[in-house]
């Protein structure tokens, strides 16, 4: 098993990498584009925390290999922003108006989780966002206020 | 940072490509989604030396549904796809929603259908309904393909009847007739990213009111899909919705079922819950039928 150097399209730019192929995507955003926003939680697929966007999706970076994103296109909590201005998203702002983050740490895959359901649905009823974030666990806020959060987000004109 | 095993890693591009890997390299695991297979990497459940995604296959990505002609669903495709898709929730509700209760949503983004069916879990979602679609399942290998019956791939407690160089190239599920109903229903311990304690499918054909035919299927109860023998004994020739058969046919799912018990649910109540699904989902049916 060899290192190889792969090209990551990370937030919009190509990155060369070098990793094994073994190496997770967490592991790769976090340490060596070290982007440190994606968090690693229970490596297992069952708490959201390593939520990242390939191609328009939320997928988990835990349960993936970053030699397998070759070609896609990989968004993480720190490409939503404006590029230019550095403004942040308004499902950002919405979660910062809301108080929908106390701990933090399931923030940033709560916040892109909800970004790729705007993305694709940007009227969701309440049921839809619940539906949507079952995949997020938040041991903080009981999740009423991320709910009302991305429900006046949808409400204010969306993600985009 | 390396917690796996090591491994060579492939990402062939076309089918041919695929069975050509497949044929020589020893000691592999296909890749099709990975929400099960890396779990099992990083519980050091299993060490291969290659790994193959085959995510990538054109052929394994294909969706065709056509009115009249059933539907084709390649390997590769995603539960969140299945889901979703407007004209399989239309056609084939039970297996949309079944696939739409795989773990949360992220991992139905990554999961396949292949994937659910070729990890061969006792637990998975999809094969009950797809045995009551009647679904068939074409499997490749390099010089040639077989088309076998979902309801014969699944053999043990992730065991199946894929051979040594063998993919899952799609599903085939036939065109449902206008009397045919089918509904799926679990019991679990929460509504979301739980494991079933109990899942079933059932399927009726009605002429009229009266039940023509019926299958019922069921996950979780034993080490495969457990397709049960006496329930279309008991609802054949009867009038669906009549309250003392619906009693005879959950009575007799509950005599089929071996279950064990483990952390979700004693056998006790795994035998319980059989009996609840198998009235749930035939008093759903004689609604829907009405």
């Amino acid at each position: 098993m060899k290192n190889q150097l792969i090209t990551l399209n990370i937030n919009g730019e190509d990155m060369d990498l070098v990793v094994a192929p073994t190496d997770l995507l967490v592991e790769v955003l976090r340490k060596k584009a070290h982007l440190t926003g994606t968090k690693k939680g229970c490596g297992q697929g069952d708490c959201g925390a390593c939520t990242v966007i390939i191609d328009g999706k939320a997928v988990l970076s835990c349960l993936t290999l970053a030699i397998a994103c070759q070609g896609k296109k990989i968004t993480t909590i720190e490409g939503i922003a404006d590029r230019k201005t550095g403004e942040m998203n308004p499902i950002q702002k919405a979660f910062l108006n809301h108080g929908a983050v106390q701990c933090g740490y399931c923030t940033p895959g709560m916040i892109l989780s909800s970004y790729a359901l705007l993305c694709e649905n940007p009227h969701p009823t309440r049921q839809e966002i619940r539906r949507a974030l079952s995949g997020n666990l938040c041991r903080c806020t009981g999740y009423i206020l991320i709910l009302d959060a991305v429900e006046a987000c949808a409400a204010e004109g969306g993600v985009l | 940072m390396n917690i796996l095993t090591p491994f060579e890693y492939y990402r062939p591009e076309t089918l041919d490509e695929a069975l050509e890997l497949l044929a020589t390299k020893e000691d592999y695991k296909i890749l099709a989604g990975g929400t099960d297979l890396m779990i099992q990497l990083k519980e050091k459940m299993i060490h291969p030396a290659n790994i193959i995604d085959v995510t990538q296959i054109p052929e394994l990505n294909e969706f065709a549904i056509k009115d009249g002609e059933g539907a084709v669903i390649g390997g590769c495709t995603t539960d969140a796809f299945c889901e979703f898709s407007k004209e399989l929730r239309d056609k084939y509700p039970a297996f949309s929603i079944a696939a739409g209760e795989i773990g949360g949503p992220q991992v139905r983004e990554m999961g396949t259908i292949a994937g659910n069916l070729a990890n061969s879990g006792p637990s998975a979602e999809t094969p009950s309904s797809l045995i009551c679609y009647d679904a068939k399942m074409t499997l490749a290998k390099k010089g040639g393909e077989r088309v076998v019956d979902v309801k014969d791939f699944i053999t043990g407690n992730r065991r199946n009847i894929l051979e040594e160089g063998e993919l899952i190239k799609n599903i085939i599920l036939p065109e449902p007739a206008a009397t045919t109903h089918v509904k799926y229903g679990y019991v679990a311990m929460r509504r979301m990213m739980e494991i079933d304690i109990v899942n079933m499918s059932i399927r009726v054909d009605l002429d009229g009111d009266t039940i023509k035919d019926a299958k019922c299927v069921m996950g979780s109860v034993a080490i495969r899909p457990l397709i049960s023998e006496k329930v279309p004994e008991v609802l054949k020739g009867t009038k669906i919705g009549d309250e003392a058969v619906i009693a005879k046919a959950a009575e007799a799912a509950q005599s089929e079922v071996h279950p064990i018990s483990d952390i979700r649910a004693t056998a006790e109540y795994r035998v319980d819950v059989v009996g609840a699904l198998v009235r749930k989902l035939l008093r759903e049916i004689a609604a829907e039928a009405k």
